[in-house]
């Protein structure tokens, strides 16, 4: 069945079958304006997913990630948008990112900022947000692509900061030179074979690392891992 | 010799990031990346060039002796050499 989703404020079709995926993205229903593109997702995109994918999962979360994946390499070359796998969090009015590979901890650590500063933070996507340049600025936006914990708000907040994030038995937050953000931060998303768009979101990584203030974060699971991040990052 | 196609090379700051592109993207998903010695003479390898044209364009551009020159660029060829990503050599 088709349904008309708005996901970083761009308008689409989506041709899906299993009820998984139409309740993951339920909260990104819209009806009343028209779609820029359409999706339709086939036999073959669950079976190129399943052939990505290091786990084993069923048909349906495998359409779920294939909307994904089609989306994105729709809204690069037009809406100047891209995925990164993050966990992102607002704290008055501003994106916090923590990324690294799978496993480290993105959602640990995020978990500890709720703990110690729920009041002050809430989790806009934990595992594959959007960003979106408009007018100059990069945006962090919600999807209902949210992790295995499920946690995140269809909105949109001005991305501010970018934390590197890996495991340390001591905690500590310091600055990050640009050779090693680089790399790293274009192994968090998907790059795409065509040289044009693969240009194009060179092109936009610069420019989106340059705009946030990024960090080297590292940390244990104590509650003081938030706190020393939190000292620095949003008490300035 | 000269590098192979489907290789993006891009600066950011004084860095640069050479990441693969097309069909050779399946095979070659690594990331490299390079001061901005290597970007330089990444770039010039885009067309065939001798390794001896080559040191020649370090020592103009960078305005060092011949020795220093021959050492920094027959140290990264072998380097693009190990990773494959050079024809003709």
């Amino acid at each position: 069945m088709i349904f008309r989703y708005k996901i970083a404020d761009i308008v689409f079709d989506a041709d899906i079958r299993y009820k998984y995926t139409y309740n993951i993205m339920k909260d990104y229903l819209v009806d009343d304006e028209p779609a820029r593109f359409s999706i339709v997702i086939t036999d073959e995109d669950i079976a190129n997913e399943r052939k990505l994918s290091p786990n084993d999962l069923s048909d349906a979360s495998y359409e779920s990630i294939a909307v994904y994946r089609k989306y994105i390499y729709e809204v690069l070359d037009k809406y100047d948008a891209f995925f990164f796998h993050c966990s992102s969090i607002e704290v008055g009015g501003k994106a916090i990112m923590f990324t690294a590979k799978s496993g480290t901890g993105k959602s640990t650590h995020r978990n500890l900022w709720l703990k110690n500063f729920g009041d002050k933070v809430k989790v806009i996507n934990d595992d594959k947000p959007i960003i979106r340049k408009i007018d100059g600025v990069f945006y962090v936006y919600g999807t209902p692509w949210q992790g295995k914990e499920g946690m995140g708000t269809n909105t949109r907040v001005p991305a501010d900061t970018l934390c590197f994030l890996s495991r340390s038995e001591k905690n500590y937050i310091g600055p990050i030179s640009t050779s090693e953000i680089v790399a790293k931060a274009l192994n968090q998303t998907v790059r795409p074979k065509q040289p044009e768009l693969m240009g194009k979101l060179l092109d936009l990584f610069d420019e989106f690392l340059q705009q946030v203030k990024c960090y080297d974060l590292r940390v244990n699971m104590d509650d003081e891992a938030a706190i020393v991040a939190y000292n620095e990052i949003v008490k300035e | 010799m000269k590098v192979k196609e489907g290789f993006l090379l891009r600066s950011f700051g004084d860095e640069y990031i050479v990441v693969a592109v097309g069909e050779g993207s399946e095979d070659f998903n690594k990331l490299i990346t390079l001061n901005s010695v290597g970007g330089f003479i990444f770039k010039e390898l885009s067309e065939d060039i001798s390794r001896d044209e080559l040191v020649k364009k370090i020592v103009d551009y960078y305005e060092i002796d011949r020795q220093l020159a021959e050492r920094d660029c027959d140290s990264f060829i072998e380097k693009l050499k190990d990773a494959e990503l050079l024809e003709g050599c």
